[in-house]
């Protein structure tokens, strides 16, 4: 039996905190990480449960920790991370129930890190809260996580929640780099609903029973891509593969239109890639992308159309060498007269003195993104490129007949206005854009205009898929239509099936665009939004 | 929604308000000829294939057997 113990509380940063205990025993480079993270995040106190269960431990235990004769124990350590001073009598008001002493814990909960008996791989699923993003929110160029849960922990009757996406140390005992991305990518807030996620070794099993590259366990053979795709159908989910558009290797624009559309649509996306070890011998490295900051709006020519989100600078990834949530910039690298795209990492800077250790950040090499692998839902039939495409040839028209129109009206001495506009992409459940996405759109037009709306979405359009494709066309920041499109069928017969026009005249553009410009446009049905 | 706020907005959380642009159009100005609309036409096919090749799909053959370790 493992002997009862009492609930530690220990100062973060102090000999005790296991992050310090770990960098000193193994200099291991994401305890050295998450301290400089932690630390940005004003992490304070650390309480430590010294006897925690934790299902992913416990199934790489029964596949393989078990039948070693190193007699490694089946049980977990789990540290709690809080912004504020936390001690025994403060916990037990909160257990005991005082409001108020909850609301403390719960406002200064940073997270927490399962810590597994591995002398070498302890650090198990680890999620913890991004960032403030004051600035970024302030300025137009908010951080986007839409992929991140929310994660509770219940310690003696106490429920701590966490948003983020877990993330762990590989442990070649079970898994590649590979099996953790894809582990944190099955983890995703798109798939709360219906799918269990699997833990590290299960991910491992399978991918030996399709396609074994030798032993499932030590699995220190890594994963080949097309064992990624075959662990996402097993779960009921389907995968996505896009590979580079030059030489293998990814443009600026495929890159960012792509990760930005399937981030905002709730995908991590695991990208496979070649980590420069800074030695000129680049290796296949995978990690998952859980979000970017999005760019500032760019110009766009009169009455052309751009792609949003063409210009990421910033993405974030949980990388198995660093941690969760690492800061990498997007740099263009020349290529034989061509432009490719690397990741770059790029730590913030300290905001809370100076890091409190080395961080892994600096000298870690960059990754040059060769395939993006998406796990989506099966009921999304629509590939991600068929709706770029769409978005294009669907939307052109409206900057264009727009431009001609405004340019009809020129006034003397007046600058004539601006008409390029942005056009994005997502995937999204029909009932959230509904519920969500309209009363975004709609919150500054009376009640009755989202009203009105809704109704006509759900009484006067053809019944809809589950997830649909939705292409947004936006000029100044302001939404001028939306285009649905079911995600039930073939690419070949992608067609709009509705499109909510935010202003009248976006109706009377159409119309106008296909009576003089040789236009044959049909979004189907007009849902009046204004 | 302020001035401010919309200003900064993202095409996902702006809002939907009147436009000056599209309320100002003139409903009755003639069309163009249909020499000028066949031009124009033409040139948004060119935009529309010149902005569409960063998304031409690709081979994964070459991917699929590449090992991550």
């Amino acid at each position: 039996m493992h002997p009862a113990q009492p609930l530690r509380y220990v100062d973060f940063g102090s000999f005790k905190d296991p992050l310090v205990e770990i960098e000193r025993e193994v200099n291991a480079p994401q305890a050295q990480y998450l301290r400089c993270y932690l630390h940005d995040l004003r992490a304070v106190t650390v309480v430590i449960e010294p006897n925690y269960f934790d299902r992913d431990y416990l199934a790489e235990f029964a596949e393989f920790y078990a039948t070693t004769s190193a007699g490694y124990a089946n049980i977990c350590e789990r540290a709690h991370y809080f912004s504020i001073k936390v001690d025994r009598a403060l916990f037990r008001r909160a257990v005991g129930g005082n409001d108020k002493a909850i609301a403390e814990l719960q406002e200064a909960y940073l997270g927490h890190i399962v810590l597994r008996p591995l002398p070498r791989a302890r650090l198990g699923r680890t999620v913890v809260r991004a960032y403030p993003d004051d600035k970024g929110e302030a300025e137009g160029t908010p951080r986007v996580l839409s992929p991140r849960r929310t994660y509770e922990a219940h310690v003696a009757g106490l429920t701590l929640s966490v948003k983020g996406l877990a993330w762990q140390q590989q442990d070649s005992g079970v898994g590649s780099c590979a099996t953790v991305a894809l582990w944190s990518m099955l983890h995703a807030s798109a798939f709360d609903d219906h799918h269990a996620i699997s833990t590290t070794a299960e991910i491992t099993k399978v991918a030996a029973a399709v396609a074994g590259t030798g032993r499932a366990f030590p699995a220190d053979e890594g994963l080949r891509v097309e064992q990624m795709l075959e662990v996402i159908k097993r779960h009921d989910l389907a995968p996505v593969i896009i590979p580079g558009d030059v030489r293998g290797k990814f443009s600026r624009t495929r890159f960012s239109t792509l990760v930005a559309s399937f981030v905002r649509s709730g995908y991590p996306i695991l990208v496979n890639g070649d980590l420069d070890d800074g030695e000129g011998q680049p290796g296949g490295h995978a990690i998952c992308i859980v979000g970017f900051r999005s760019p500032t709006r760019a110009p766009v020519p009169d009455g052309e159309v751009a792609y949003d989100d063409a210009n990421v600078d910033i993405v974030y990834l949980h990388d198995d060498n660093l941690g969760p949530n690492a800061r990498f910039r997007v740099v263009e690298v020349e290529d034989e007269s061509e432009t490719t795209i690397d990741l770059k990492p790029e730590a913030p800077a300290p905001t809370n003195g100076n890091w409190p250790t080395t961080n892994p950040t600096e000298g870690y090499g960059t990754i040059t993104p060769t395939e993006l692998v998406v796990a989506v839902h099966q009921e999304l039939r629509t590939a991600p490129l068929a709706l770029q495409k769409a978005a294009m040839d669907w939307s052109a028209w409206l900057p264009d007949v727009l431009d001609l129109e405004t340019k009809k009206l020129k006034v003397k001495g007046e600058a004539p206005p601006k008409t390029g506009m942005l056009v994005g992409t997502r995937f999204l459940r029909l009932r959230d854009y509904l519920d969500q996405e309209l009363k975004t759109a709609l919150q500054a037009r009376p009640p009755r205009v989202l009203a009105d709306a809704r109704l006509q979405l759900w009484e006067k359009v053809s019944p809809m898929s589950l997830h649909i494709g939705l292409v947004r066309a936006s000029h100044d920041g302001m939404p001028m239509m939306d285009i649905l499109f079911d995600t039930s069928d073939s690419d070949r017969h992608l067609r709009p099936t509705a499109y909510v026009a935010y202003h009248e005249n976006v109706q009377w553009l159409l119309e106008r665009f296909n009576a003089q410009e040789v236009g044959n446009i049909d979004l189907g049905r007009l849902v009046r939004a204004w | 929604m302020s001035d401010d706020k919309q200003a900064k907005a993202t095409i996902w959380t702006g809002a939907a308000t009147t436009s000056s642009v599209l309320a100002r159009l003139d409903k009755k100005a003639p069309l163009i000829s249909k020499l000028v609309a066949k031009k124009r036409a033409a040139q948004l096919r060119e935009r529309i294939k010149r902005d569409l090749v960063p998304f031409t799909p690709r081979s994964t053959a070459d991917s699929l057997r590449k090992l991550v370790k």
